[in-house]
């Protein structure tokens, strides 16, 4: 560890030091704006043309206690001359508002061992001598690792603009950021007018002189600057996050109406939606509870309505039993589970893919229904047509599984070429022909025409309850069969209408790496470098899970070991007690081993953070079968 | 048109409704034609649209052909059918082109008002009878084109209850000296609005006869009140009248009695003399006290009123009473 503080005379012109990617954080304590910093910062290296990845720094209480470990708040920014596609291994570059939230960081491990760190100086001269004495063990701390520290005295700075620093040091921390990576004022300029749009304008001149600020500071301060060339792109591209993505995918598909209620991370989809709806003639309709939100969407949707529900995994459990009348009275539906850590109310604020089993068979009874899951903010937005039409098509549920690293992360991307096609056609709503039935099943397919309320000659009773073509109740095994099997037969439908999935590298190998949702970035770049250094590895990741793709145990048999990458909870081989026989597995894991009966290996953390590249990497290291080829 | 200037600021008054209909028949005509394409196309062209439909991220790993073969159903094609929905496409279409002209109606001079709006309101109608047109082949039972495709215009009395809701405002241009509105009563239902813009002399209060309950009748010099008049949601008839005519405005929201909706802000000092658009001057100054005696309040109007309502509530807390105590056996209390 190297502590200076920054030089006070003019430095002579600094080093620049040319880069592929830098990864960059900002971490502060609640309310001190690191995020939007963060925010914008990655936005604007996105709009210059770099490829960038964000993912917010949550605390998981709403307000913790400031100056400590846990109450970091803020953004990690990779960005690269390249696209992005994960958060990376370690950051490059931190902005720091107190030794403390860096320490949370140092932790995790979260810091490349020569990061350097622009931290605030006040801390250490505090009058307060408890404060000081934290700043002096904490440096202990750090002393183990090489990090060049820059004491800035963004305080002092800022109080030259505003009398509370607290809210400004952001854009003080944004300046110096801009100089440091050549960022473009112009825009950034931009993009705070657009954030302070509702404020006075007062409060933009100040964020303004703030950022300026902060630039001049690094200006005359900082002995080195970092170029990350950015790649024009020929495409226009957009930038958003995964959860806004789901918003205007929504809205893209044709989605008249949002019935939510208010639960981390998937609220902010909505509020992004309820800004926005009602331009394309959508409603967002807030219920009292998660179970009255799914029972809207359910009743707009058997009404003709195209009605979805967002939710995250304590919402989902509350839902089951709609879910389960969806199912029963053949009721297209969309709902969106935006995961989190659990169980229970576990980890709001984390990312976490343990909702997967529960999505699939969280229903008492027989409830078969499709799962997907997207994998980049861009499928985030498609995912949401796609899935829009096969609700429709099957008259069936259709589970999208999200997460908290794809709900709150940032990534550019080409933007859509919206087709009036997504929104499909609305039900066809003339007289029902003579003899046709409610539930009209082809005894081949198990699809029925779908018959809404109002069609003339349509009139029929919904009911959750067991019921025979005509919708009368009946409690006979055969009609209660027959229902069971027509509902199931149009899953086994769908899935013949899927293709294998293309695996990503060679076809044949010795270990493939199987995943699902956010972490495809993660596990692609790992299995790049696996390869670059030799070894046999290729990935795989699916979109469809229920039904599953096909062709999976072909593709597995040409492997000698197969894996799945997830962030939810297994037994470490090794643990005590854990037996092969009594051994829980991640739970993509369960799911291929039962349907392929390959013996489908697992490695699965649950850090409440998306997966680094270099731990994925590490694990392929050690998963490598016995006499694997070099 | 003289009154063209005015014109136009009514329209413009009526935007909302005016496009709602519009947006009823671009959205009709898409999905018929999307329809026919649906009727017409080869299992290609349904696994083009199914891919479409699907969106981007189902392309490679979704099979569309399959998705076509097996999900979409594909009606046999009925060549009677086809040409019924063919021939309401070009209806759609052209209502679709012409649909802000629809509602702009001009009386020739002598011509009749009643038959102007009729043919006004019936060529409106071809867009309800070429909908229906459509259902009776997806239910299966149209009869073909030869045996009356039923894309004719449709006379607004066999319009049903929704249609007569959705129907378009009629703005009508006309001469004071053709102004008989008393026949247009049949028309005033649902949610149609007829505004007449009269130039030249009429009757001091034409439209008195077509006062009703719930119809919002509007008798204006200068556009007062139209705004009221637009945003009510039944129907109504109003009319831009010279300043030597009564006005008066009648607002269906006002009151259970004639004279709480009917506010008359100047009736003409002088009587009837002459014979204006058939209606003799006896006819005229009829129209005139009906008016004024609608909107009579009779005496002891305001006490009546509130004694019938305590007397409301008072029944009502007695019914609810009753009810209750109905509801509770008290046979074993003593």
């Amino acid at each position: 560890m190297t502590m200076a503080p920054a030089p006070s005379a003019p430095r002579p012109e600094p080093s620049l030091l040319r880069v592929d990617e830098h990864t960059v954080e900002i971490v502060s304590d609640p309310g001190e704006g690191a995020q939007k910093c963060g925010q914008i910062f990655g936005r604007v290296s996105a709009k210059m043309g770099n490829g960038v990845w964000t993912v917010e720094i949550i605390p998981a209480e709403i307000q913790p206690p400031a100056r400590t470990p846990s109450s970091a708040s803020g953004n990690r920014i990779r960005i690269g001359t390249k696209p992005i596609t994960n958060w990376g291994d370690a950051a490059n570059l931190v902005v720091a508002f107190n030794e403390q939230v860096l320490l949370h960081r140092h932790r995790l491990g979260a810091l490349a061992k020569d990061a350097v760190i622009l931290i605030e100086n006040r801390w250490a001269t505090h009058d307060d001598p408890d404060i000081c004495k934290a700043w002096g063990d904490a440096m202990e701390e750090f002393g183990t690792a090489s990090y060049r520290f820059i004491e800035v005295p963004m305080e002092e700075e800022c109080l030259t603009v505003i009398d509370n620093p607290r809210r400004g040091k952001n854009m003080f921390a944004l300046g110096m950021l801009a100089r440091i990576y050549s960022r473009d004022l112009e825009k950034i300029r931009g993009l705070i007018a657009q954030e302070f749009r509702k404020k006075a304008p007062a409060l933009y001149d100040q964020n303004v002189a703030l950022l300026e600020r902060g630039w001049r500071w690094a200006e005359e301060h900082l002995d080195f600057r970092i170029d990350v060339p950015a790649v024009e792109s020929t495409r226009p591209m957009v930038v958003m996050n995964g959860n806004q993505a789901l918003a205007i995918g929504a809205i893209a598909s044709g989605m008249e109406l949002c019935a939510m209620y208010p639960i981390t991370p998937a609220t902010s989809a909505s509020h992004f939606l309820s800004d926005i709806f009602d331009k394309f003639g959508g409603v967002v309709h807030q219920a009292e509870d998660e179970i009255a939100a799914i029972g809207v969407a359910l009743g707009s949707s058997f009404a003709g309505k195209v009605a979805f529900t967002i939710t995250s995994g304590p919402g989902l459990a509350l839902k089951t039993e709609f879910i389960g009348l969806a199912v029963m009275t053949e009721t297209p539906l969309v709902i969106v589970d935006v995961q989190r850590g659990g169980p229970s109310t576990g980890l709001p604020t984390k990312v976490e893919q343990g909702d997967l089993l529960a999505a699939i068979y969280g229903q008492p009874g027989d409830a078969p229904h499709v799962v997907l899951a997207p994998a980049t903010m861009e499928e985030c937005l498609l995912c949401m047509t796609t899935a829009r039409r096969i609700a429709e098509a099957f008259r069936c549920v259709v589970i999208v599984l999200s997460d908290a690293n794809l709900a709150t992360g940032v990534q550019p991307f080409p933007r859509p070429e919206m087709s009036e096609a997504w929104l499909a056609q609305p039900p066809d709503l003339a007289p029902v022909r003579e003899g046709v039935r409610p539930y009209d099943w082809d005894p081949q397919r198990g699809i029925s025409p779908r018959v809404v309320p109002g069609q003339p000659g349509g009139m029929f009773t919904a009911t959750g309850l067991s019921h025979d073509e005509w919708s009368h109740v009946g409690y006979t095994p055969d009609v209660h069969e027959r229902g069971c099997q027509m509902r199931s037969r149009k899953l086994a439908v769908f899935q013949q209408m899927l293709k294998p999935p293309a695996v990503n590298g060679d076809p044949t190998g010795d270990l493939l790496v199987v995943g699902w949702g956010s972490t495809l970035g993660a596990i692609e770049e790992a299995v790049e470098r696996a390869r670059q250094v030799g070894l046999s590895v290729s990935s795989l990741h699916l979109r469809f899970l229920s039904p599953l793709e096909p062709g999976l145990k072909e593709i597995f048999q040409r492997f000698r070991k197969v894996m799945t990458v997830e962030i939810n909870y297994s037994d470490d081989p090794n643990d005590p007690f854990v037996t092969p026989e009594n051994r829980r597995r991640g739970q993509l894991c369960w799911l291929l081993r039962a349907q392929t009966l390959v013996d489908v290996d697992c490695w699965t953390r649950v850090p409440g953070e998306p997966l680094r590249p270099g731990q994925i990497l590490q694990a392929i290291h050690e998963s490598m079968p016995q006499g694997a080829s070099r | 048109m003289p009154s063209e200037g005015r014109v136009g600021q009514i329209l413009e008054r009526f935007r909302a409704p005016l496009g709602a209909f519009r947006s009823v028949l671009v959205t009709t005509t898409d999905e018929l034609r999307a329809m026919l394409l649906t009727r017409q196309s080869t299992l290609g062209g349904r696994a083009a649209r199914a891919a479409g439909e699907l969106g981007p991220l189902a392309a490679g790993r979704i099979d569309p052909e399959r998705f076509a073969a097996l999900v979409i159903d594909h009606h046999e094609t009925d060549p009677a059918g086809t040409e019924v929905l063919q021939l309401a496409l070009g209806v759609l279409t052209d209502l679709v082109e012409r649909s802000e002209r629809l509602s702009l109606v001009e009386v020739p001079a002598g011509g009749s008002l009643y038959e102007a709006t009729a043919r006004a309101l019936g060529e409106i109608g071809r867009a309800f009878n070429a909908a229906r047109a459509i259902i009776e082949v997806r239910a299966g039972r149209s009869r073909g084109a030869g045996a009356g495709s039923g894309i004719d215009p449709l006379p607004f009395a066999r319009w049903t209850k929704s249609e007569r809701r959705l129907t378009p405002p009629l703005v009508v241009a006309m001469q004071g000296a053709d102004l008989r509105p008393a026949a247009l009563a049949e028309f005033l239902d649902g949610r149609v609005k007829i505004v007449l813009v009269v130039e030249g002399e009429c009757a001091p209060a034409p439209l008195a006869r077509l006062v009703a309950p719930g119809t919002y009748v509007l008798q204006t010099a200068d556009e007062t009140g139209l705004d009221r008049f637009a945003a009510w949601e039944g129907p109504g008839i109003a009319a831009l009248v010279p300043e030597s005519a009564a006005r008066f405005e009648h607002n269906p929201a006002g009151g259970a009695a004639s004279w709480e909706r009917l506010t008359i802000t100047h009736v003409p000092d002088k009587l009837p003399r002459r014979t204006i658009a058939g209606l003799s001057a006896a006819q005229q100054a009829e129209e005139l006290e009906l008016l004024r005696s609608l909107a009579a309040r009779p005496s002891g109007a305001e006490l009546a009123g509130a004694a019938a309502a305590a007397g409301g509530a008072s029944d009502s807390a007695d019914k609810l009473a009753a009810w209750l105590l109905s509801r509770v056996d008290l046979s074993d209390l003593g």
